[in-house]
């Protein structure tokens, strides 16, 4: 009880200063441009991948009757839906292309991103969410934990305190608890000042209110929910860290000096030094090799399917067959091409794949070094705007697109000259991955950060605990 | 004392000036602060140029080996094809040949746009909007914050440091009381002012651009900036921006420290405005003027092109059919289907700038609109500057695009023009036409940073102007108040 009366007190305290108003005022004013911005870059995404596949269904059924190889050359448009929590957690979506266009032939690769369209905005950053949260928020949180104890200590406090019986690890955790609490309860009123003056904020995979409603709306409230437990554990860690200073330093001022310094460091420095780190010794290889390798081997296996046919129309094999029979061979040759197709890629990416193995693995264990990192890694997964839903894209589409081809090869076999069905192919539907699934992927992630609190949190008990009140 | 006033030259002004102004050198740097802030600049200094190096190195290791690749490639494909009869579509549609934009002169200086974009391009379509071989697409959150270059170092961190070693320059001596005893002497307000201003600049000078300067010279040393003229020049100018953007941050902060009454004041002051210039400015200025000229959506271009070239063959055809009533039912062959094919293209690639020059425009309303605006913040001008100089900005990837362009075009009607001219074999790599990349930025980067360089100089007398009216205004009886 009277370690919950100093929580309380200091949780009073917190939220009746002056730096609680400051607080709500700064990231009440970030939020509103964050949550705006936010909503215009996700609206403008969102309308462009609804219009531009409405287009292309639209010409898809607009065709007329035709064999069905010809059908499967129809350049079908698979076009990414905005991530969920896109418009709180911008990450990688810039960089990341949105769509690929089939072709009977190849996959072509994706393209659509707005790097391209805008390379100096995307190098600048965006002034997302989680921008407010990682970057400014947290100059804020350091500030207000940094005179936790040190201004106690100036004030001479800290000593009329201890003559109580009160234990001194207790006594720090309730302070830092109620510190904590009341930045919080500060930077929820500024967020829902925010929403009020914004008009909400843009949620769900179309993009859109109705989107969060129709498809799955727990999964959105499930990385909702998993973004706000970061956001408030990463808060948490940096009004911690301002503890720490605080008890390390016997004056506010050189805490706070401590806490700036450290602050530079972490956000300002570690994130952008970790790529860096990583590519010591390991630079990033050249990549059009391997593109210049598959399409030279395109040519090489479309050669030998030619020969295939020929041998087969020589020997009256071919005798009767539809029209991509009699120049692509029957089902038997175009999975022995394919296949050594498939082989040439994985052949010619593996160099650049391995890279990107070892990078990733790299960047997971660097990351660690600053929580700014760890939390923006973590909440673009929950946000769904990093590398691992775009190639869930990948993967759907490619898979789509083989179904898509191997139907209509298939109507060809059997002899079937004329295709006019174009409704019964449905259009691709990207699926989401259920956010179940996200709270387990980013578990690892989510407990680092736990544990570096509780790091943090040791080691202020330990100094705190030896600090000589005299 | 009046007689000073009245007869004494700007002369001696100058002189009392720069003795403040020595004497703030001397007590900052020998200070712990000075010291520290020196240790920490130098060491990020080291890692920035050691980041900048490797990623120069990678990238020139990168586009050598791709343009090896490119020759071998080709090789390849042309033995692939056997005895085959050569066909001019061959080469317009199943070439092998990548195109690579060589690594940025000045990238080991400022990183810009360059693992945001493409490195390659194939140029195979129709239509290019976009390069290949982005970095970001392979580790997307490894460059989610930026590399760690020295002039993002010296936007972000070095404006903040400048702030760290200025901001009580006015604002302590009123705290200490000791401003009254200095204006009991014959000193004018203006002076004092500038002494100060000239005091901290120079500190920013051996404590921020000094090492800045090493770390340049190392680059140049060890082969990152090119021995040439244009390098020369790119590094100079380099210094110049990052001395005239120090130069804008020591004159906020003596401008702040001069109106705030107290140095915790000044701090909070200047920490808020290096957050909302350095830090957010830059990020809702780029998004606002891309809000402003909105490009057409990727996929709704692409989705154009397939039209576009399905009302260019129904003409095609058209003509093929009248060559055929023309010469008894005969199918177009040699030279006469070369001229047919290229008129064809003729008429297709006129479409296709019909549809995109309105995309070209709003991309050249977007970047006017951004320099326009990124006059509200200085360290946006910084990075623009420090970019295009580089050749890192946008503006060079786009150049190379556009070039990429208009060689996938060439690969088109080249082959049909060589048919009509006589030469019916499958060209060799040196016969192909000559790429060109089309990097001559010197000029315009000389231009464009003069500019950038005056838009911070104005910004730093307005800063200066406004410290002035206000500490011309300040009751001196506040003091320690």
């Amino acid at each position: 009880m009277r370690y919950f009366t100093i929580f309380w007190l200091e949780l009073l305290q917190a939220t009746r200063d002056v730096r609680a108003g400051l607080v709500i005022a700064v990231a009440s004013l970030f939020f509103v441009v964050a949550f705006t911005q936010g909503n215009e870059r996700v609206g403008v995404t969102a309308s462009a991948v609804a219009v531009s596949t409405a287009k292309n269904r639209q010409a898809w059924l607009a065709q007329p009757p035709q064999n069905p190889h010809g059908a499967a050359h129809f350049p079908v448009l698979l076009a990414k839906p905005t991530a969920p929590l896109a418009s709180l957690v911008a990450g990688a979506d810039g960089i990341l292309p949105g769509h690929l266009v089939t072709d009977a032939h190849r996959l072509l690769p994706a393209k659509g991103t707005s790097a391209a369209d805008a390379p100096f905005a995307q190098a600048i950053g965006t002034l997302d969410t989680a921008f407010v949260i990682g970057v400014i928020l947290s100059l804020l949180a350091v500030l207000a934990g940094s005179d936790l104890v040190a201004g106690e200590k100036e004030r001479g406090t800290l000593r009329l305190t201890f003559a109580n019986p009160v234990r001194r690890n207790r006594w720090l955790l309730a302070k830092i608890a109620g510190r904590t609490t009341g930045f919080l309860v500060a930077v929820t009123l500024a967020a829902s000042l925010a929403l009020m003056i914004a008009g909400g904020v843009v949620l769900g995979p179309s993009g859109l209110y109705e989107g969060m409603a129709s498809s799955a709306p727990n999964d959105v409230m499930g990385r909702l929910g998993g973004f706000l437990f970061l956001s408030a554990i990463y808060l948490a860690v940096w009004i911690t860290i301002g503890a720490a200073c605080s008890v390390f330093s016997a004056r506010v001022a050189s805490a706070t000096l401590a806490a700036v310094v450290l602050w530079i460091a972490l956000v300002v420095i570690a994130p952008r030094a970790v790529a860096t780190i990583a590519e010591l010794g390991d630079p990033i290889p050249a990549t059009s090799p391997a593109r210049m390798a598959i399409r030279v081997e395109e040519v090489r296996l479309r050669r030998q399917q030619e020969a295939m046919v020929e041998t087969l129309k020589a020997s009256g094999g071919l005798k009767g067959a539809g029209a991509i029979t009699t120049t692509e061979g029957p089902a038997a040759v175009r999975d022995i091409i394919d296949a050594a197709a498939a082989r040439a890629q994985a052949k010619a990416d593996a160099p650049i794949a391995n890279w990107r193995e070892r990078q990733l693995t790299k960047l997971d264990a660097f990351g660690c070094i600053s929580p700014t990192s760890l939390y923006f890694r973590i909440a673009a997964g929950f946000a769904g705007t990093d590398g691992q839903r775009h190639h869930e894209f990948l993967n759907q589409a490619s898979a789509w697109r083989s179904a898509f081809l191997e139907r209509l090869n298939r109507l060809e076999d059997r002899g079937i000259a004329e295709f006019s069905d174009y409704p019964s192919v449905a259009p691709f539907q990207f699926k989401e991955t259920a956010s179940q699934r996200i709270w387990i992927q980013q578990s690892a992630s989510v407990a680092t950060m736990l544990c570096m609190w509780l790091i943090i949190l040791l080691l202020c008990f330990f100094r705190f605990k030896h600090y000589d009140l005299r | 004392m009046t007689d000073f006033y009245t007869s004494a030259s700007s002369q001696a002004h100058l002189n009392l000036a720069i003795t403040i102004a020595s004497r703030v050198l001397k007590t900052t740097l020998t200070g712990w602060r000075g010291r520290l802030i020196t240790i920490f600049w130098i060491v990020l200094v080291a890692l920035a140029t050691w980041s900048g190096a490797t990623a120069c190195k990678a990238e020139w290791q990168a586009y050598d080996a791709g343009e090896a690749a490119v020759i071998v490639a080709f090789s390849d494909w042309r033995a692939a094809y056997g005895s085959d009869p050569w066909r001019p579509v061959d080469l317009a549609a199943e070439h092998p040949i990548v195109r690579h934009l060589p690594p940025a002169p000045g990238r080991a200086l400022a990183a810009g746009v360059s693992d945001a974009v493409g490195t390659w391009a194939a140029p195979a379509n129709y239509h290019q909007r976009e390069l290949e071989g982005r970095k970001g697409e392979l580790t997307p959150l490894g460059i989610l914050f930026g590399t760690l270059d020295l002039a993002g170092l010296v936007g972000v961190a070095g404006a903040l440091l400048t702030i760290a070693l200025g901001f009580d320059g006015i604002s302590a001596e009123k705290e200490r009381g000791t401003l009254a005893l200095h204006f009991a002497n014959p000193l004018g307000r203006g002076t004092f002012l500038l002494g100060k201003l000239l005091g901290v600049f120079a500190v920013v000078c051996c404590t921020l651009w000094l090492p800045l300067l090493l770390g340049v010279t190392v680059l140049g040393a060890t082969g990152n900036i090119a021995a040439s003229w244009d390098g020369l020049t790119r590094a100079v100018l380099f210094m110049l921006i990052g001395l005239a953007y120090l130069m804008f941050w020591t004159t906020a902060s003596i401008a702040v420290s001069a109106m705030a009454r107290s140095s915790a004041a000044s701090v909070v002051a200047l920490a808020s405005l290096w957050l909302v210039v350095a830090l957010a400015a830059p990020k809702v200025i780029a998004a606002e003027a891309a809000s402003r000229h909105p490009v057409t959506a990727s996929a709704l271009l692409e989705e154009k092109i397939p039209a576009l070239r399905a009302q260019s063959l129904v003409n095609y055809r058209k003509k093929v059919t009248a060559y055929k009533n023309g010469h008894l039912g005969a199918t177009p062959k040699g030279v006469d289907a070369a001229r047919l094919r290229l008129a064809y293209y003729d008429e297709f690639f006129a479409r296709i700038d019909h549809v995109t020059a309105i995309d070209k425009t709003i991309r050249v309303a977007r970047e006017h609109s951004l320099q326009t605006l990124a006059a509200l913040s200085p360290t946006l001008v910084y990075q623009l500057a420090t970019a295009e100089l580089a050749g890192t900005d946008g503006a060079r990837h786009r150049a190379f695009i556009d070039a990429v362009d208009a060689y996938a075009r060439e690969l088109r009607r080249w082959p049909e023009q060589r048919l009509i001219t006589g030469i019916d074999t499958r060209p060799t790599w040196n016969e192909l036409p000559p790429f060109n990349p089309g990097n001559a930025y010197a000029k315009t980067d000389l231009n464009r940073a003069f500019r950038h360089i005056g838009i911070l100089l104005v910004l730093c007398a307005l800063a200066m102007l406004a410290a002035w009216l206000a500490f011309l205004r300040y009751d001196l009886r506040l003091q320690g108040a």
